[in-house]
């Protein structure tokens, strides 16, 4: 059993940094630069006041930040296969200084195109890699994150019907398994949403399809596999009776990690498709940023990509700023650029060739570990009628283990922890599968980093059905401690900033 | 065996029949639990027809407690138990015939009832018998009944024939004295052993107390819904009757509230808990709202039997299907169930079906008679 039984991690009790130092307290930065010094700001620009910030040594603002991150289970420290859904992987370190270095980070946005010929190449380059990957004809890199791309993709295929005189279509259609962000989308843009739910192989079949579609359709937005791990291979199929009726299909491709270069957006038949960087294409998944995605779309819909664009010209590479028909700039400038740069190291790290190697890896390694966890007792596979292959993750629902033993996925939650493994992700809301538990391990992990996952479930398990006082005490080894949803209330909001605090401080003396 | 007064309370508005079976009948019930006996047996036999004959032996009680039915099934292998049903049986005689059966050695006992007639043979018998339940009551929240008569009979058939595990289910019991004051109050009595059968068989009734964000999605989707000043029943159960509360209305909680909806969110009670009759009289112009109930997923015929398929055929359009998106997720897969006594009704309302599930927002899903 590679289980680590004297695992346990720092818990610093460290205050926070708004707790330390004391006024006057310094760290110093030799800057970089020796030429001459901007004037003073205005006054109408400058501060009354100075901003209320920590005063700390650079010897003590190391030591903090160092003990903050011994008390995290980040990517590059744990075994994070458990966080299902988000397609962690290993962000490679290279890439990250290549982001970092002074030819990049000092670049400004509102450079001439002519000063900046060096990263529009490889942002054209990037989009050229994407459109071979989806099979389609045009790209904007603008999106900030995964919800933010299929907003984008609602917005194009909006502008889109309007074109043609269709004001009528005010629905979209989406399943209950995709990721919530896409019916959120189209309600966000004030549309109708009609959901529809997974038949019993766990992915939407035709009849419901055919059902929800109508002169009002505006469009499908779709995930596939989704959530289940389970290929759609009625894909085609939905997205010609969505086509039939004069919608436009979005696949939502934020996590490609089963299909890269062996099955694409248009060969499924759609439109529209987004990829998050810092998903499948290794760019860090951090919590809220930085992040990127990337909409592809048909040259039917080209014409309405966000503004600008990156274009090659005779002399070069150019941002186009002219696009009449362009649902108009999704954010400031031309995206996330740090993190498009490390998608594109990451993909030209594999290649046209081994890019395929890391889908087919991933889904040997989720099945490799679902064989495994599959026999345990108290698991099943969510949708277990279906025998059809799961690819890149696996749901599976320990409803019976909670109905014999009374521990269920949260309980199992709060002792991963005390193994060194992160909490796993449950499922998106609503539940199909009654006290689901998503695992996706990717290519990422070696056999022996698979086996400590399963073997640390299995540990679970067995604690669950003959030792179940160690996990009612848990977590006992780790940083984090029992949570308490109950906190989080109307009454009591935490302080998610410096400043937050400040007020409820004042508010509560 | 069949407990002949079963399900009578449904249509008239009593949200069950133990102990008003009387108060039923004078508001106009009419027995069905014979004619759902009848129909499992239908079935039995149908399912039995290609395999050996002589596999199966009935053996039940006289007269309406199951002989009845027999007779009108055709049963031909039938042995009848001296059982001296009374002129009104009640719970006593089922729990003796429970006893008596057992005391045979039946292989399997095959009862038409409710809630409260699971409870009696879990009274009698226990676990260690293996018993299946002919829904035929009005709620029907226990595991141990079969989807349908139909299915009851499939499932029987199987079991007999070719054998398989038991397991043991929930059997499940509202108050009804306290529920005809509007008191939820669900029990759970113990376990009946239930042939195990993951497709035919009825979940149990789940209740989920972290949904109220969806009810009053659902609520605010019905006000969307129904065009001002039409009348509208409110079915059971609080997701259908979530409405109401943006009403500022009291709500029945197995029963149907008959009101008018105003502009905004105003509207006015018409009549609390009305019958199938007093619906009946205005069906041609009103609304009505019903929800599935929790992880059963039944639609129909499960505690809305005021909801008659002759309501149903005039309200045709108008009837609303709302549901909370968790509870629609939860099922899985499986279809919203709907067991009517009627093939024509059912055939109109099944198949994939707009579902409510907040405003702006609908769920296609399918409904099937199993």
């Amino acid at each position: 059993m590679s289980v680590r039984e004297h695992y346990h991690q720092a818990s610093w009790d460290e205050p926070l940094i708004t707790e330390l130092g004391s006024p006057g307290q310094r760290g110093i930065v030799v800057s970089p630069f020796d030429g001459p010094a901007a004037g003073p700001l205005p006054d109408s620009a400058r501060r009354s006041a100075p901003p209320a910030l920590p005063e700390l040594g650079q010897a003590q603002v190391l030591k903090h930040y160092m003990r903050l991150s011994q008390m995290c289970l980040g990517h590059n420290i744990a075994i994070d296969a458990t966080v299902g859904t988000t397609t962690p992987k290993y962000p490679p370190v290279v890439n990250e200084l290549i982001a970092r270095d002074n030819k990049l980070a000092e670049l400004h946005p509102a450079q001439p195109d002519a000063s900046v010929q060096g990263v529009l190449e490889l942002l054209w380059e990037l989009g050229e890699a994407l459109k071979a990957l989806s099979g389609m004809d045009a790209v904007s890199m603008q999106p900030g994150g995964g919800a933010h791309g299929i907003f984008t993709n609602v917005m194009m295929m909006r502008a889109y019907h309007l074109s043609r005189g269709d004001t009528h279509r005010d629905e979209y259609i989406s399943s209950i398994t995709s990721h919530p962000t896409s019916p959120a989308s189209a309600a966000a843009l004030g549309f109708k949403v009609i959901e529809v739910p997974p038949g019993p192989n766990g992915y939407v079949e035709l009849e419901a399809i055919r059902a929800a579609v109508s002169d009002r359709t505006a469009g499908v937005l779709l995930n596939n596999p989704e959530d289940t791990g389970v290929f759609n291979q009625n894909i085609a199929d939905i997205a010609q009776i969505v086509h039939d009726a004069g919608g436009l299909c979005s696949y939502d491709q934020a996590n490609a990690n089963a299909t890269l270069g062996l099955a694409r957006a248009r060969e499924s038949g759609f439109d529209l498709c987004q990829f998050n960087m810092h998903k499948t294409f290794g760019a860090p998944m951090n919590i809220f940023g930085p992040a990127a995605t990337v909409s592809c779309v048909t040259s039917e819909l080209a014409e309405f990509l966000p503004s600008p664009v990156v274009v090659k010209t005779d002399s070069g590479f150019a941002l186009d700023r002219d696009r009449p028909h362009s649902v108009g700039p999704v954010r400031a400038w031309n995206g996330n650029v740090p993190s498009l740069v490390k998608a594109y190291a990451w993909i030209c790290a594999f290649g046209e060739e081994w890019i395929r190697e890391v889908s087919r890896t991933a889904v040997l390694n989720n099945n490799y570990v679902k064989s495994k966890l599959e026999k345990l007792p108290g698991f099943s596979i969510a949708f277990a009628d279906n025998q059809e292959r799961r690819l890149d993750l696996v749901r599976y629902s320990v409803e019976k283990l909670r109905e014999d033993t009374g521990i269920g996925g949260d309980e199992i939650n709060l002792r991963l922890v005390d193994y060194g493994l992160p909490s796993h992700f449950n499922s998106h809301h609503p539940h199909t599968s009654p006290d689901p538990v998503t695992i996706e391990p990717t290519e990422s992990f070696d056999r022996a980093e698979l086996d400590e996952v399963a073997d640390v479930y299995a540990r679970i398990v067995d604690e669950a059905y003959n030792d179940v006082e160690k996990i009612a005490a848990a977590p006992q080894r780790a940083a984090v401690g029992q949570w308490r949803l109950d906190l989080l209330s109307q009454d009591s909001f935490p302080a998610m900033n410096a400043r937050m605090l400040r007020e409820q401080q004042a508010a509560t003396s | 065996m069949v407990n002949p007064i079963a399900g009578m309370g449904g249509a008239v508005a009593l949200k069950g029949t133990d102990g008003v079976s009387a108060e039923a009948l004078r508001r106009g019930a009419r027995p069905h639990a014979g004619e759902r006996a009848t129909r499992v047996l239908l079935a039995l036999t149908e399912a039995c027809r290609s395999r050996e004959p002589g596999g199966i032996e009935l053996v039940t009680c006289s007269g309406e407690m199951g002989e009845d039915a027999a007779v009108t099934a055709s049963i031909d292998s039938l042995r009848v138990m001296p059982i001296p049903a009374g002129q009104n049986p009640s719970a006593a005689d089922t729990m003796c015939a429970a006893q008596e059966l057992a005391r045979i050695g039946v292989d399997l006992l095959l009862f038409a009832g409710g809630d409260g007639t699971a409870r009696d043979i879990h009274a009698a018998v226990g676990q260690g018998l293996p018993v299946l339940g002919v829904p035929a009551g009005v709620k029907m929240q226990s595991a141990v009944f079969a989807q349908t008569p139909e299915a009851a009979g499939r499932l029987a058939a199987r079991y007999l024939l070719d054998g398989g595990p038991v397991e043991p289910r929930e059997v499940l019991d509202l108050d009804e004295a306290q529920l005809r004051d509007g008191v939820l109050a669900s029990q759970q009595h113990g376990y009946l052993d239930v042939p195990a059968a993951r497709d035919l068989l009825q979940h149990p009734k789940r209740r989920s107390t972290s949904e109220e964000a969806e009810r009053l999605s659902v609520g605010r989707a019905v006000l969307e819904a129904v065009p001002a000043g039409a009348l509208t029943a409110v079915g059971p159960g609080t997701t259908a009757g979530a409405v109401m509360g943006l009403l500022d209305l009291p709500h029945t909680l197995l029963g149907f509230d008959l009101v008018r909806v105003g502009e905004g969110s105003s509207g006015e009670l018409v009549r609390a808990d009305i019958t199938s009759s007093e619906l009946l009289a205005v069906a041609d112009e009103a609304y009505a709202v019903i929800a599935p109930t929790g992880n059963q997923g039944a639609l129909l015929g499960r505690g809305n039997q005021v909801l008659t398929p002759e309501v149903l055929r005039r309200l045709g359009d108008r009837l609303l299907v709302v549901a909370g998106r968790s509870r629609l997720a939860a099922l899985s897969g499986r279809p919203l169930m709907i067991d009517l006594d009627d093939p024509e009704v059912e055939a109109d309302l099944c198949g994939m079906r707009r579902i409510l599930v907040g405003p702006g927002r609908i769920m296609i899903y399918p409904i099937a008679r199993p």
